[in-house]
């Protein structure tokens, strides 16, 4: 596999399979009592440390992954003296099997899947919608889009900046149904760290 | 969001604008290089953008809002700001207080004692350019002359950077206990029955004047409880030791630590005693970081991850009753 294709492979593995999750992680560190400022430290670490990996293939479950590698970044930057609200230990467990807990994503239509994607975009802000509808519903490029609304690029580079920030939020707030990838050994869970 | 997230956003949007040039690219590379948070960031932030193209492929492209074509882009408004930074300097620079004392007169400060009352620390250049630290409710002696330096730690803890100078001996006394040093960085806390001692860097002695002739030796990452009876309990645990010297940035860490040593940590600095009325929550392991003097925060955090219940009162913290009871 091509540095490219690998590249590929894990920016649509964390996209469907660990963005979706990311609002359930950063609710439950909330209850932890942990604060919002680490909160964002932690899940910046987390998603650097799916970059370590040398592929997604053998991550049958990506949640129970997610909050696994959350506990494990937690306990590291306590190693690092950083100052992170407490938890007990108890608690630092239940993230290791929060992916036990009943939650929405099961089958899901693609329909739904595609209503929610439409519907981040929906809600972005005018200028800003018109934008990423252009380029992400029409695959405009940002030159044609610029073109198309008669703007410079800069003011296209601009709104974009802004509405994939505002849609980071909007996931980070609020659960992103997907369709779950069918675990390929039934039965047979690896243990990833 | 923070204001990495909104970097990453940024860096997506330029590098997936088609204008990147070499001079961007390396710029790229540089931030995404300079911290692990901010490759997880842009990772994120870029993983987002790629799954925003599942509208074209579910759509197969024919999902718009006819619309848009018609309504041209008026002037923008620019409202998008970075948040502040938040992440607070920690520590004043020691270089910078000990080379404001360099011209200093020797004898000005040949004989002095420094206190610390509760929830204090003081960092203290001495005479000779070593720097103490001294942490919540102690006192330190300090006698200098051009053949010894003498420091007499009367209570409490306190952490010592030594000037090097092979001509003057460094020596801590702790009751019994003596810490001799002569270019290196260690502390010393004191206990009723002995002291704790930790290296920092270099190479220290330690011993009980009750049996001069038995020498430890510990090296920079040793830990040893010097019992008065002179029995050393010696071990190489480096992250402890810089997990028990965090009260110089005022921080208490807890790396599986109980409540009940963590309460005695926290009581250590703060008027607001912390009270556990429930013993059954003593063992509780923890871990996490805090503040010295926010005792507060930390009742909290424990309330949140233990549901115990926590009660606040100005002059205490009762952790395992409800408030009004015991």
């Amino acid at each position: 596999m091509t540095a490219a294709n690998s590249r590929a492979a894990l920016l649509a593995f964390v996209g469907t399979q660990i963005l979706p999750h990311e609002a359930d992680l950063r609710r439950m560190l909330t209850r932890l009592g942990v604060k919002a400022h680490e909160r964002d430290d932690i899940v910046q670490e987390v998603y650097c440390r799916l970059l370590r990996l040398d592929g997604v293939d053998h991550i049958d479950d990506p949640r129970a992954y997610l909050f696994r590698t959350a506990r494990n970044v937690v306990l590291a930057q306590i190693r690092r003296n950083r100052v992170v609200s407490i938890m007990t230990m108890q608690n630092l467990d239940d993230l290791h099997v929060a992916d036990a807990m009943p939650n929405p994503e099961t089958a899901t239509a693609a329909r739904v899947e595609l209503n929610q994607v439409l519907g981040l975009i929906r809600d972005l802000p005018e200028r800003c919608r018109q934008v990423f509808e252009l380029r992400k519903v029409h695959g405009l490029s940002q030159a044609e889009t610029a073109a198309r609304l008669g703007v410079s690029e800069n003011i296209v580079e601009k709104e974009t900046a802004k509405g994939l920030t505002a849609i980071l939020k909007t996931l980070s707030a609020s659960p992103l149904l997907t369709k779950r990838v069918p675990a390929s050994a039934p039965g047979a869970r690896h243990v990833v760290d | 969001m923070s204001s990495i997230d909104q970097l990453a956003s940024n860096w997506v949007a330029r590098r997936y604008s088609g204008r990147m040039d070499a001079a961007a690219e390396a710029a790229f590379q540089v931030w995404h290089d300079a911290d692990p948070r901010h490759a997880g960031a842009y990772l994120r932030a870029e993983a987002a953008w790629v799954l925003l193209d599942r509208s074209q492929v579910l759509t197969h492209g024919d999902g718009i809002s006819e619309d848009i074509l018609s309504s041209p882009l008026s002037a923008l408004p620019n409202r998008a700001r970075p948040e502040p930074t938040r992440r607070a300097v920690l520590m004043g620079t020691v270089a910078a207080s000990v080379a404001a004392l360099a011209g200093m007169a020797w004898f000005l400060r040949s004989r002095l004692s420094f206190e610390t009352g509760r929830g204090e620390l003081r960092k203290v250049p001495l005479a000779d350019r070593s720097l103490a630290a001294i942490n919540t409710d102690s006192r330190i002696d300090v006698a200098m002359s051009p053949r010894r330096r003498d420091i007499h730690l009367v209570k409490g803890e306190a952490w010592f950077e030594v000037a090097k100078n092979p001509d003057a001996p460094f020596v801590v006394s702790a009751g019994d206990i003596r810490v001799r040093a002569v270019g290196t960085a260690f502390s010393v806390r004191r206990h009723d029955d002995g002291a704790d001692v930790l290296v920092t860097e270099g190479i220290v002695e330690t011993w009980s004047v009750r049996e001069p002739g038995k020498k430890t030796r510990l090296s920079a990452g040793d830990q040893a409880f010097v019992a008065d009876a002179a029995r050393v309990a010696t071990a190489y645990e480096p992250d402890e030791v810089t997990r028990k010297l965090a009260w110089r940035e005022r921080k208490i860490i807890l790396r599986e630590e109980t409540l009940s040593d963590a309460v005695a940590e926290f009581n250590r600095y703060n008027e607001q005693q912390i009270v556990i009325a429930d013993p059954s929550l003593a063992g509780l392991k923890l871990v996490g970081g805090f503040d010295v003097d926010q005792p507060e925060d930390f009742a909290r955090s424990v309330h949140a991850a233990s549901e115990a219940p926590v009660s606040i009162r100005s002059d205490r913290i009762i952790i395992g009753t409800q408030s009004g009871a015991g």
